[in-house]
């Protein structure tokens, strides 16, 4: 899987989430998941399961406290599959 | 120095109902005593979120004394908690074999947990809960608003309406609390390694011993300040 392709998913699965207006299109690997998306913080850790399942990892909690980006989920799990 | 944590959970958002039944996310964020008590209880849902809220609370309370520890909801241990209903309930918060103790306020609409870095009582601190109404969510929406009531430091942490609108009420309070100009209050929140640190204030652009906790939830915003 390349890591557009993981971009991809993991914008599909932050899009379920966010409660921002920001476009799909506007988003980048510096997008802030909280701040730009307004994800909140109990959502994050749906995310984290999402992540989970989508790409057949584990996450433990040291790797989603460093989940503040979505380039830090891609590459996260870039690093597990 | 009493440093206190808040967060704030609107019961009415519905991504907050039958998170109970959610298997994995209790398994995740609760210990199996949490989970008992949860799964047991007559309102699993508030009792779910009101051990949420405490465990971000005494999360924020814990960043104020080291510096941003690693969030596991698991290690923040909510002790004691018993039946849940609307009302007032005692909360206490374990981590890292320290006690964080306060206080839920529950209602059919929102819980609202506050926690100390020490005990304390409720006339010690100014506590405001707060419904944005759709003017102020219509008001808040322009950038142009936000501007004009903040300085560029404090701008650095504001990324939406309601972040903003929790700031400019904290400010209102400290600037009558202490007699001054709301102007003359800044609030803080600078973040390092792309992590928020908590916020903290500045008085003339000097730092000053009021700690405050801010929190929001859908439209529903909490701050606690002690004025020291």
């Amino acid at each position: 899987m390349t890591k557009e392709d993981v971009f991809s998913k993991v914008l599909d699965i932050l899009g379920k989430y966010s409660k921002s207006e920001i476009s799909a299109d506007n988003i980048s690997m510096e997008t802030s998941i909280l701040d730009d998306l307004k994800i909140n913080s109990a959502r994050l850790v749906d995310i984290v399961l999402d992540f989970e399942d989508a790409f057949d990892i584990e996450v433990d909690d040291d790797d989603a406290d460093s989940v503040i980006t979505v380039g830090d989920g891609v590459n996260l799990i870039l690093s597990k599959i | 120095m009493l440093l206190l944590g808040n967060d704030i959970v609107s019961l009415k958002h519905a991504g907050i109902r039958n998170k109970f039944q959610h298997t994995r996310f209790v398994d995740r964020v609760f210990t199996p005593s949490e989970k008992s008590t949860i799964l047991t209880s007559s309102f699993p849902d508030i009792t779910l979120w009101t051990m949420w809220a405490a465990k971000e609370a005494a999360y924020k309370v814990t960043s104020k004394i080291k510096s941003t520890p690693v969030f596991s909801h698991k290690k923040f241990k909510v002790l004691g908690l018993g039946e849940i209903d609307p009302g007032h309930t005692d909360v206490c918060v374990e981590f890292s074999e320290k006690n964080f103790s306060g206080y839920a306020e529950i209602t059919e609409d929102v819980i609202h947990v506050v926690l100390g870095s020490e005990s304390f009582s409720q006339s010690e601190v100014l506590v405001t809960t707060h419904l944005m109404s759709e003017e102020e969510k219509e008001q808040w929406m322009k950038q142009e608003v936000w501007t004009s009531y903040f300085s560029k430091e404090e701008m650095e942490s504001i990324h939406h309406r309601e972040s903003a609108f929790i700031r400019y009420l904290c400010k209102n309070k400290i600037a009558n609390l202490i007699n001054c100009d709301p102007s003359q209050v800044q609030i803080i929140r600078p973040t390092i390694m792309g992590k928020s640190e908590p916020p903290f204030v500045l008085i003339d652009n000097q730092p000053s011993n009021i700690d405050i906790s801010l929190s929001h939830h859908e439209s529903w915003l909490a701050l606690v300040i002690n004025p020291s």
